[in-house]
């Protein structure tokens, strides 16, 4: 592994099993829609890779019954699909939130990246 | 703007969902749809949000959206039978056949086997034949 490819492939790497979770943490607090969502996401430059990858990313999750969705009127335009989070999504990310603690503490502790 | 306009803004929308469609070939047909429809919304809640209908404005919502292939690759993901890790397509030359070291062993011993018969065959043979 050398060159620009490698590092390509690692912030994939780094990305894929974290990013779902982020999706979770964006709809604790709300449901939201679909460009909403993507917009907040392509705010953080390091968790994007295109836009229209997240909606495969948002089946997975509605099939694992992490999320929901539902229809709601909107001001302008057609109605929209909101996308909230279930109960079992709540859980996830609970589980989720202390398995990363423990995980980026690890690596933060082998790698010399702790912040002081 | 023309009706003619909107509809050249609306073939732009289909040419590239008909694209996604194409690189999504091979996922579940119902999930494909799915994802179709999904793009489809966000796209019309985008063209919604537009203060004007223009083709640079549709064509910067597509390509935020992004390549078909990038779509169609997570789209994969999770599918049955398929790896949750990418598959990095190898270079041709590197999926050629090589022997194994298996392989290599068993035609070792068949060599010997074949000189082995052969040699016990040349011993029997031997007195039978008409010596000079």
């Amino acid at each position: 592994m050398c060159g620009m490819e490698a590092w390509t492939g690692l912030a994939t790497a780094l990305r894929r099993g974290t990013l779902e979770f982020c999706v979770l943490a964006l709809l604790e607090n709300e449901p939201r829609y679909g460009v909403e969502l993507v917009t907040q996401l392509a705010a953080q430059t390091a968790l994007t890779t295109s836009e229209g990858t997240l909606y495969p990313l948002l089946a997975r999750l509605r099939r694992a019954g992490w999320v929901a969705t539902t229809w709601q009127e909107s001001p302008a335009g057609p109605p929209r699909r909101y996308y909230e989070l279930t109960s079992l999504g709540k859980e996830a990310l609970a589980r989720f939130r202390s398995e990363w603690i423990a995980f980026r503490t690890a690596v933060d502790h082998i790698v010399g990246t702790e912040l002081t | 703007m023309t009706q003619q306009q909107l509809d050249r803004l609306d073939r732009l929308v289909e040419d590239y969902l008909g694209a996604v469609s194409y690189a999504c070939v091979d996922v579940d047909p119902q999930r494909r749809d799915e994802l179709i429809e999904e793009l489809r919304e966000h796209i019309a809640a985008a063209r919604g949000a537009l203060y004007e209908q223009t083709e640079a404005a549709v064509r910067t919502i597509l390509d935020r959206l992004g390549e078909p292939a990038a779509i169609a690759a997570e789209a994969r993901l999770g599918e049955p039978g398929e790896p949750v890790s990418p598959v990095v397509a190898q270079p041709r030359e590197a999926r050629r056949w090589r022997p194994s070291t298996l392989e290599m062993w068993l035609g070792f011993v068949l060599l010997v086997i074949v000189i082995l018969v052969g040699a016990a065959l040349m011993l029997v043979a031997a007195p039978v034949s008409p010596s000079p």
